[in-house]
């Protein structure tokens, strides 16, 4: 039997035009949960290098009221 | 030299010519501080992330500068002294993502001022659809109901003239009865005066007509009586 890796690519290693920036919050939203939490590497498949900058950029959006620190589940 | 950015949300009730001034005085202060504004964009009025000093919404506005790391710390205090600024952030940016200023101050307030009234404008127009959909079905239905009642009032001004027609109609038949009665009445007397007249005629020639008279009489009195109890 064939070894299958379900290891993902960080997307963006594989695309260099996208940048990690605060302001793209519409970019950040995809690495958040609806209760705002961020969403493990592990999960999404970023690498660790992205993932620190990716955590950066979601702490300072949310600090500027781009993002939401946390969401009340109740109100979805 | 460094070159910084600084992301600052402005009070959204500030409409242009405040937040003009607003934008001015914080370029005033910068430059007080030692550093040299380079480019602003003005996002516009955003919905806020969560409430910030009981506010849902605000106006963004990013400045790039560049200056001594002295300047940020003056700046930081001026930013958080003003009142009419919610939140800020400062952050240091490489010479390459300075961006150039393409339009002014000015005509960037115009047109997001333009763009605010767009999307109210929109906003209005598909709540207005979407009010208009139930205001026409009610308004249909109020049609509807409107010619129901109109008929329910014609039935019921139908059912109004009509107990009046059916008590005209009952008089009338009432007279009518009491015409065929009287009719009866009358015939009946002869019939039986006839015959009384026959009978009396055979009996009695002379006083027949006599009798015939008050039997006439009597008879009608009796079917008139019958016919006021009936």
């Amino acid at each position: 039997m064939a070894f299958v890796s379900n290891r993902r690519i960080c997307i963006f290693c594989e695309n260099n035009e996208q940048k990690i920036n605060y302001k793209e919050f519409k970019t950040l939203r995809k690495f958040i949960t609806d209760q705002g939490k961020i969403i493990p590497g592990h999960v999404t498949g970023v690498c660790a290098k992205h993932q620190r900058h990716l955590g950066r950029a979601i702490k300072q959006s949310r600090n500027i009221a781009l993002l939401p620190y946390s969401v009340d589940p109740r109100h979805f | 030299m460094n070159y910084y950015e600084t992301l600052y949300i402005v009070h959204p009730s500030l409409e242009a010519g405040r937040l003009k001034d607003i934008i001015m005085g914080v370029e005033e202060s910068l430059k007080k501080m030692g550093g040299a504004p380079l480019a602003l964009e003005l996002w516009g009025k955003r919905r806020l992330a969560y409430f910030i000093d009981k506010q849902k919404y605000g106006t963004y506005v990013l400045l790039h500068y560049n200056g001594k790391g002295k300047c940020t710390g003056e700046f930081a205090v001026e930013l958080e002294h003003n009142p009419n600024i919610l939140a800020y952030l400062t952050t240091c940016i490489e010479k390459e993502n300075v961006m150039e200023q393409s339009e002014d101050l000015d005509t960037q307030i115009a047109g997001k001022s333009r763009e605010a009234e767009r999307r109210e404008s929109r906003s209005s127009v598909t709540e207005t659809k979407v009010s208009d959909s139930p205001e026409a079905s009610v308004k249909e239905s109020d049609t509807k109901e409107a010619a129901e009642n109109e008929s329910d009032e014609g039935k019921s001004a139908d059912d109004e003239t009509a107990p009046e027609e059916d008590t005209e109609s009952k008089q009338e038949n009432a007279d009518e009865t009491s015409e065929v009665e009287e009719v009866k009445a009358d015939e009946e007397p002869l019939e039986a005066a006839e015959n009384k007249s026959d009978e009396g005629k055979s009996a009695d020639d002379e006083t027949a007509p006599e009798e015939d008279t008050e039997s006439k009489q009597e008879n009608a009195d009796e079917t008139a009586a019958v016919s006021e109890k009936e």
